[in-house]
């Protein structure tokens, strides 16, 4: 059952793909922590995105038509199909918390201080719940505005920093001990990458996967490269304090300073964060929401947005309490949380179906 | 003071909802958004007096952490 | 009607303006910043703060004082700066901050107790200039000084106008907080001093040597001018040579500078540092016997330009050979080309490091002899 049939040009698909990789990982770039290998385990983890996404489209191809959550119902039978579904629902409203969190603790620590992040996170909720009650057509139309201003403030806050960078610092190249750099790979592989498993609860809204699955390609290939533009700008200007920076986009781009005219570019860091944020966190809401109506086949999604919304606000206000305490998070418990909907479940039900034969589909 | 701003503020949503629940007439969507405003209206209310200061991610943070066998550090509890 | 209610919402809520907003004229707008080391150990901080009705209608006249200089004690720079308040009917306002002066004495002690608080706190600008003071830096602060009418706005031209003299390092904060979070040895950064008290004359050249967070020694201006040759950071500036053999002195102005430094292993398996600067000059005084056409005439002009630049490189690795510090970050270097052979050598740095051959190779080019070929 298709609960709602969402038109998009194809163009759409992959700007909100794009968008939705680049979300918050713009303002704190992956893999800050290893400095200036950071291309290098960027590079990695999207060749392990790569690996995934012919895992995904393998799976859609067994079975198209067919939502993520009939597929689990498809594999693993009724109950294990049915829990496994609730996890994935739980997966993304957790995502939704935590984008959420971000973004008030961004705008709460540097941008509007002394506002209680209360009222931060209410308002940012409220816009996103506005937009998925409207329906995803109206998120998605919004997207090729976003992505074309943000990747074009990125490449120009690059120009204006190009006196400041100096390129020594990805010296030596080659890394004396690699295991950091894949530590810091499995959560990039995480972060940004592997949450594109929601897509694929919504790909059967979309129309046929044999002509979405490339726009997800594309988005990626466009997250990709602006990903390690921004990571190879910000270390090629703080060095090493990169690895020390909260927000290390937001203090290259305070640098600028060009003849005293064009200066203090943070405040365009900002439009970018809250633009590809606020899509990513209405492509989770939308996803939660439809994904809780397909389950439990109500007729409609749009009257669980508030009661979500407000659930959602709570919960990312208690989420976290320090950046310190963030950063622990996303680096020692995310990974290997996200690791089980991103690859582990969906690998089992794409073996599970093909053992089982063509009977499905 | 605050309790009944919650309350308020619940009421101005569930009126919001309300054209959308009549036309669309679903009987199981009706039990699902109770639970779920419920759910809200409980959590909204355990935040304010400060009872629950649990979040998902202290849940999911406790779980693997569990599993990995590795002690949270201070600031997670 | 739903829509009217909606728009009257939406009204009330955008109307209202930011949450924390403040207006021009309830900032106290801070340009300058100076921090001491008060005589009971405590931090002593001075800021310069610009009245902006007086700056805006200098015409009108007599609308008081540009400036305003407070000074405030507490345990930490924070709590110094906090302490303001009592003294300054609005809050202070950090995000035009334009120098931080570090006093002798507290750079004597630990410059970190200044640096965590600037880095940390969103308001103050990463790209402020950070420049040690000899003496105290409340003086300097506190010093009228310029045609303009803001002393702290003058010290900070006076800094990026530096270029035109390459005497003196132009160091940012931001540039220290790089350096000292990759562990660099050694910092340098500008140098100012108050020589005259009385007509309140204000000098920035030399640098300040620190040992990650210590001052050690001062560098005089040929021995900045050598590590900016090292750094490739000579944007301008005159070098003079004097001329024994023919008598006189000569001038030559930079123009362009391009400085390549490479670690080598030397034939006999010894580390060394290569450097490689390539200048292009012009002649901009000559006072010596020698006639300007003649072949070899210019061939030994284009050697003492050489040499004398030379001297200067020489001069800033001898005193960092001397006072045993790598603050020229040659080791950073070997890291880079050589990441293997660093390994090894990084706990024994110090000890090595005074051995360390270096050779300097420069390449001079002379391309304008100026309006006239002779003077005399």
């Amino acid at each position: 059952m298709v609960l709602e049939r969402i038109n998009l040009a194809k163009k759409q698909i992959i700007y909100v793909a794009a968008l939705f990789m680049l979300g918050p990982t713009f303002l704190i770039p992956p893999a800050q922590e290893i400095g200036s290998y950071g291309w290098i385990a960027l590079t990695i983890s999207y060749m392990g995105f790569l690996l995934l996404f012919s895992l995904y489209r393998a799976l859609l191809n067994l079975a198209p038509d067919k939502s993520l959550f009939e597929i689990l119902q498809l594999a693993f039978g009724r109950w294990l199909g049915l829990a496994f579904s609730l996890f994935y629902l739980f997966y993304f409203v957790f995502l939704l918390t935590l984008i959420v969190a971000n973004f008030a603790d961004f705008i709460d620590s540097v941008v509007l201080i002394h506002t209680p992040e209360l009222v931060i996170t209410i308002f940012l909720v409220a816009t996103a719940a506005y937009a998925v009650r409207k329906g995803f057509e109206s998120i998605a139309r919004i997207s090729d505005i976003i992505l074309y201003t943000s990747v074009s403030i990125a490449f120009l806050v690059f120009l204006f920093l190009i006196d400041k960078i100096s390129l020594d610092v990805f010296r030596p190249v080659w890394p004396s001990s690699w295991s950091p750099i894949f530590k810091s790979s499995l959560s990039v592989f995480a972060f940004p990458f592997g949450e594109t498993v929601v897509f694929l609860s919504i790909f059967n809204q979309l129309g046929k996967p044999q002509k979405t699955m490339p726009s997800l390609l594309w988005g990626s290939l466009i997250a990709f490269i602006s990903l390690q533009l921004v990571t190879v700008r910000n270390v090629a200007t703080l060095g090493e304090f990169v690895k020390y920076s909260s927000y290390p986009s937001y203090d290259v781009a305070r640098l600028v300073d060009i003849g005293n005219v064009i200066s203090r570019a943070e405040i365009l860091i900002s439009i970018n964060f809250l633009g590809m944020g606020y899509i990513k966190a209405t492509t989770m809401y939308y996803s939660f929401c439809s994904g809780v109506a397909e389950l439990f086949k109500l007729k409609s999604y749009k009257h669980l947005v508030l009661p979500v919304g407000v659930l959602v606000s709570l919960s990312s206000l208690l989420s976290f309490k320090t950046t310190i305490q963030n950063l622990y998070f996303i680096a020692e418990i995310y990974p290997y949380f996200v690791f089980v909907p991103q690859v582990i479940i969906i690998a089992l039900a794409y073996i599970v179906l093909r053992v089982r034969g063509k009977k499905v589909g | 003071m605050a309790y009944v701003g919650i309350l308020i503020g619940f009421a101005l949503l569930f009126l919001w909802d309300y054209k959308e629940i009549k036309e669309v007439n679903d009987k199981r969507g009706n039990i699902v958004y109770g639970i779920f405003f419920l759910a809200a209206i409980a959590y909204a209310i355990l935040f304010k007096s400060g009872v629950v200061t649990i979040s998902m991610t202290q849940i999911v943070s406790l779980i693997v952490a569990y599993l990995r066998g590795i002690r949270l550090p201070y600031y997670f509890r | 009607m739903k829509q009217r209610l909606l728009l009257g919402l939406l009204l009330i809520i955008f109307f209202t303006g930011c949450y924390d907003r403040r207006e021009l004229d309830d900032l106290a707008i801070v340009v300058g910043l100076g921090v001491d080391l008060a005589d009971d150990g405590d931090i002593l901080a001075t800021v310069e703060i610009v009245n902006p009705q007086v700056l805006g209608n200098k015409s009108a006249g007599g609308g008081g004082e540009p400036v305003w200089v407070i000074e405030s004690k507490g345990q930490t720079l924070f709590e110094a700066i906090r302490r303001m308040i009592h003294q300054s009917p609005n809050k202070l306002f950090f995000s035009h901050n334009q120098i931080i002066v570090i006093g002798e004495e507290l750079a004597n002690k630990d410059i970190f107790l200044v640096t965590d608080f600037l880095l940390r706190v969103e308001e103050p600008r990463e790209d402020a200039y950070l420049i040690v003071a000899e003496g105290k830096a409340g003086d300097i602060i506190r010093a009228k000084i310029g045609i303009g009418s803001v002393p702290a706005l003058a010290i900070e031209k006076m800094i990026s106008s530096n270029w035109a003299t390459s005497q003196a390092p132009m160091s940012q904060l931001i540039a220290f907080a790089k350096q000292t979070v990759a562990k660099a040895p050694g910092v340098v950064l500008g140098r100012i001093a108050l020589r005259s008290e009385k007509e309140a004359e204000i000098s920035f050249n030399g640098a300040a040597v620190l040992k990650r967070n210590k001052l050690v020694d001062w560098l005089t201006e040929t021995e900045a001018r050598g590590y900016l040759w090292i750094k490739d950071q000579v944007k301008g500036g005159t070098v003079v040579v004097k001329d024994t053999k023919y008598g006189g002195n000569i001038s030559y102005e930079i123009a362009r500078e391009k400085t390549v430094c490479r670690p080598k292993i030397l034939q006999n398996g010894q580390m060394s540092i290569e450097i490689d600067i390539a200048v292009t000059s012009r002649f901009a005084g000559l006072t010596d016997s020698r006639e300007i056409e003649n072949p070899t005439a210019w061939s030994e002009y284009v050697l003492d330009l050489e040499e004398g630049v030379k001297r200067e490189v020489r001069s800033v690795i001898d005193k960092a050979q001397t006072l045993q510090l790598d603050f020229l970050d040659f080791g950073a270097l070997i890291k880079q080309y050589y990441p293997q052979i660093w390994q090894k050598k990084e706990s024994n740095w110090d000890k090595e490091f005074p051995m360390l051959p270096v050779a300097i190779k420069v390449k001079a080019q002379i391309n304008s002899v100026g309006m006239v070929k002779r003077s005399r």
